[in-house]
């Protein structure tokens, strides 16, 4: 008996490790995605890019550019 | 029905008051405080110079508005001093170590000098002030060149467009509610996500991190001069260095020349920058020169073409010429950039801590909903 109930509390203990990691991994996904749109939109220096939001950089109040 | 224990309050209503406050105060502290300066004066052997400036600096907005900026000397008496003597050097506001301005390399530079003679004992110029902040007159005056006098600065603070910062809100907003939206998924235990995520990745990174191929001119171009000529008078413009550059200062000398190429006195010169790709001016003004030459000390704080169109008028006749300068653009120092894209990582970060909290919630209370409800 205690040896199952050992047991239960190692898997559930595992279970909420793996659930914590997954959910660690998708947050900084989703923060790496974002990162990456918000320096498109407003940091890089791509030209195409550059002019198309260059309008909307100088509309907001944080954003530097030239 | 027993009490939750404190310990198991939910931290949501923390969190969300958290981040409100974070970024009020990323708010408040990049907006200056000090007063909007109006006429403001200095005082030295009963000469004072009176600043003003139209519309008053409470509406001009930084990079939009054309203000025109008036400086006269005026004796005790308050009138203006026919003849003075003036000296302007104007700073830009310094940086703030919060939030950038628009034009972080224009912050704490020198924007403007000029040294003349005032004919009515004024100077004015229009000027589009490139961004918020507290901007610094330091002036000389004098009945005479012999007699200039240092006059206590004068200081004038601009704030951001109220459209800017509007905006600023609405980006705060939708990010959080991103956030918020993206937390509650991942706690729903949705592992699809993730895929999705990998796939916006790799469409996004490709141009997002693609460098430009530059256009600018290069740095330090060598001076240029330029001449036109009508009848026997000819007007010559220099500028030096060749070529502009933000966050530095380029001489602009001008001086009108008769057929034995001497300077023709009492020439007065009109001087407007005009930004070509936005097809405005950002600068305009009218400087006499009793010798017929005279230069002012100007900083492009806009990384395009501006075209300089300059003529001078005098007792002899006029004389008008245009010119386009590049203007080299510079990024933002890299560590501006990556602390405004932390700001907003941050904001997204709190809005998925709220969003993750709010969707354990909602299924811990389904779960213990009574059988049978």
């Amino acid at each position: 008996m205690t040896q199952h109930a050992t047991q239960h509390v190692t898997e559930q203990s595992k279970q909420t490790l793996h659930v914590t990691l997954n959910m660690v991994v998708q947050i900084a996904l989703v923060l790496a995605v974002v990162a990456v749109v918000v320096w498109a939109v407003f940091f890089t220096n791509y030209p195409p890019v550059h002019d198309f939001f260059h309008e909307m950089r100088h509309s907001l109040f944080v954003i530097p550019c030239h | 029905m027993s009490r939750r224990p404190v310990s198991r309050r939910p931290v949501s209503r923390w969190l969300a008051g958290i981040s409100l406050a974070f970024f009020l105060t990323l708010l408040l502290a990049s907006q200056p405080i000090l007063p909007a300066g109006g006429a403001a004066w200095a005082q030295e052997d009963g000469l004072q110079v009176v600043v003003t400036t139209d519309p008053p600096p409470e509406q001009i907005g930084p990079d939009r508005t054309l203000a025109r900026t008036t400086l006269t000397v005026v004796d005790a008496s308050g009138q203006p001093v026919p003849g003075a003597y003036l000296k302007l050097h104007l700073d830009a506001p310094q940086g703030n170590p919060v939030i950038s301005t628009d034009f972080p390399i224009v912050e704490g530079t020198s924007l403007l000098e000029y040294a003349g003679v005032l004919p009515q004992g004024t100077l004015s110029f229009d000027y589009i002030y490139a961004i918020r902040g507290q901007y610094t007159f330091q002036m000389e005056a004098g009945r005479d060149a012999a007699s200039l006098r240092p006059m206590a600065p004068f200081r004038m603070t601009l704030r951001e467009n109220p459209d800017e910062v509007r905006n600023f809100l609405l980006l705060v907003a939708g990010l959080f509610l991103f956030g918020v939206l993206a937390g509650a998924i991942i706690a729903g235990g949705a592992a699809a996500q993730s895929a999705v995520a990998l796939l916006l990745l790799g469409l996004i990174l490709f141009p997002g991190m693609a460098q430009a191929h530059s256009n600018d001119p290069p740095s330090d171009v060598a001076p240029f001069t330029q001449e036109a000529r009508n009848g026997d008078l000819t007007l010559v413009y220099e500028m030096a260095p060749g070529a502009g550059k933000v966050g530095s200062i380029n001489r602009l000398a001008f001086r009108l020349l008769d057929a034995q190429g001497q300077p023709v006195p009492e020439t007065t010169f009109d001087l407007v920058l005009w930004h070509v790709e936005d097809d405005k001016p950002i600068f305009a003004t009218t400087l006499f020169a009793p010798e017929g030459v005279t230069s002012l000390d100007f900083q492009f704080f806009d990384g395009a073409e501006h075209q300089v169109r300059l003529s001078a008028q005098s007792p002899a006749g006029e004389v008008s010429l245009a010119r386009v300068v590049e203007v080299e653009g510079i990024n933002p120092p890299m560590a501006v950039k990556v602390k405004t894209t932390i700001y907003m990582l941050l904001l997204v970060l709190i809005g998925i801590l709220v969003g993750m909290r709010l969707r354990l919630a909602r299924a811990r209370g389904r779960s213990l909903a009574p059988v049978g409800a």
